[in-house]
């Protein structure tokens, strides 16, 4: 073979390798935005939800206390159930995107996910059932037929499976990282939320104990009245100061995952 | 050396060089993806301690107010 062919040969194949490894850029740039969309929404979505299902426990709480205890314990154990089947479906993702991330080939790739979404289903099927046998046995109540149609298993929406297909590495990281750090920047937020109950908590016990202060000089109470109110107000008191020492503990939290967050993030601009 | 094997055996080099670089880097990747869902996992447990302290709060609160 002449050395003009092997020229011509070496400059085709580096002329398409460099067009491969552009074309492939250009994918993950196109990539990286509607991911970060998808995920967005789907957090979105999330946050619907736990509002939703805040409201019917709130609901359930509330008619709990009107009607006999039987129903409300029913429904608390299918809550509690509903709680166990999201640990159990995290537990089967995690244990399944590592799985993924560790096989290359896209065929294994979509038995993987394939075979996770049903095993999920099952798991949801499953407390779905035990649900709606909690919610029929307590059927008769027109404020808790209400509660129990609203009452479904915590189906946390769905990330969009093909989403992640195919893309690299990078991006699934750095999708990852984003998120974490706008999870973290909403929970800050709750936390601020957190913070004004305890002062209200505070306002609330002072103002108690001023009211147990006023009847002990007028005495209109007798001794055990007194010391059940004492045994409230101190009881309230101690749950201020655990509640204050966890937002403690999550801001600390929150500030050192932040910092490894933006070490990631500087990680990803190098 | 015929320059057929020069470039052969050049191209040889960088493919093994581009393979080891790509197998460091996706490990160096997931275990930074592994330590990020740690954090995620985390910060979920911390927030369900403030919500469930908060929650007992709101209970004992509840029973203040008929002091």
């Amino acid at each position: 073979m002449k050395n003009s062919t092997l020229k011509i040969v070496v400059v085709f194949f580096l002329a398409l390798g460099l067009t491969t490894a552009n074309a492939q850029d250009k994918v993950v740039k196109k990539d990286a935005p509607s991911s970060l969309k998808a995920a967005d929404k789907v957090k979105d979505q999330k946050s619907d939800f736990d509002e939703k299902l805040d409201a019917t426990k709130g609901s359930l709480k509330e008619s709990g206390s009107t009607v006999n205890g039987t129903p409300d314990q029913i429904k608390k154990d299918a809550i509690n159930k509903g709680d166990n089947t999201d640990d159990e479906i995290k537990k089967i993702k995690n244990a399944y995107s590592k799985k993924i991330r560790s096989t290359k080939d896209p065929k294994e790739q979509a038995k993987l996910k394939e075979e996770m979404m049903a095993k999920i289903n099952e798991i949801k099927a499953a407390n779905q059932t035990t649900i709606k046998e909690g919610a029929s046995s307590s059927a008769g109540n027109d404020s808790e037929s209400s509660s129990s149609a609203s009452l479904k298993p915590k189906e946390k929406p769905k990330a969009d499976t093909q989403v992640n297909k195919g893309k690299p590495t990078v991006a699934i990281k750095n999708e990852k990282v984003s998120a974490t750090k706008a999870s973290i920047s909403n929970r800050r937020k709750s936390l601020d939320n957190r913070k004004a109950m305890v002062e209200n908590a505070n306002a609330k016990v002072a103002a108690a104990r001023a009211k147990l202060d006023a009847a002990k000089e007028e005495g209109s109470l007798s001794k055990e009245e007194i010391a059940a109110k004492e045994a409230k107000i101190v009881k309230a008191e101690a749950q201020i100061k655990k509640l204050e020492a966890s937002i403690d503990k999550a801001e600390k939290k929150f500030d050192e995952n932040d910092s490894k967050l933006s070490d990631f993030e500087k990680n990803k601009e190098n | 050396m015929k320059l057929v094997t020069k470039i052969f055996l050049a191209l040889l080099f960088v493919a093994f060089i581009s393979c080891r670089d790509t197998a460091k880097e996706e490990a160096e990747l997931n275990a930074a993806i592994e330590e990020v869902e740690n954090i995620e996992t985390e910060i979920e447990t911390i927030s369900e301690e403030v919500k469930s302290n908060a929650d007992e709060l709101e209970e004992t609160l509840k029973e203040l107010d008929s002091i």
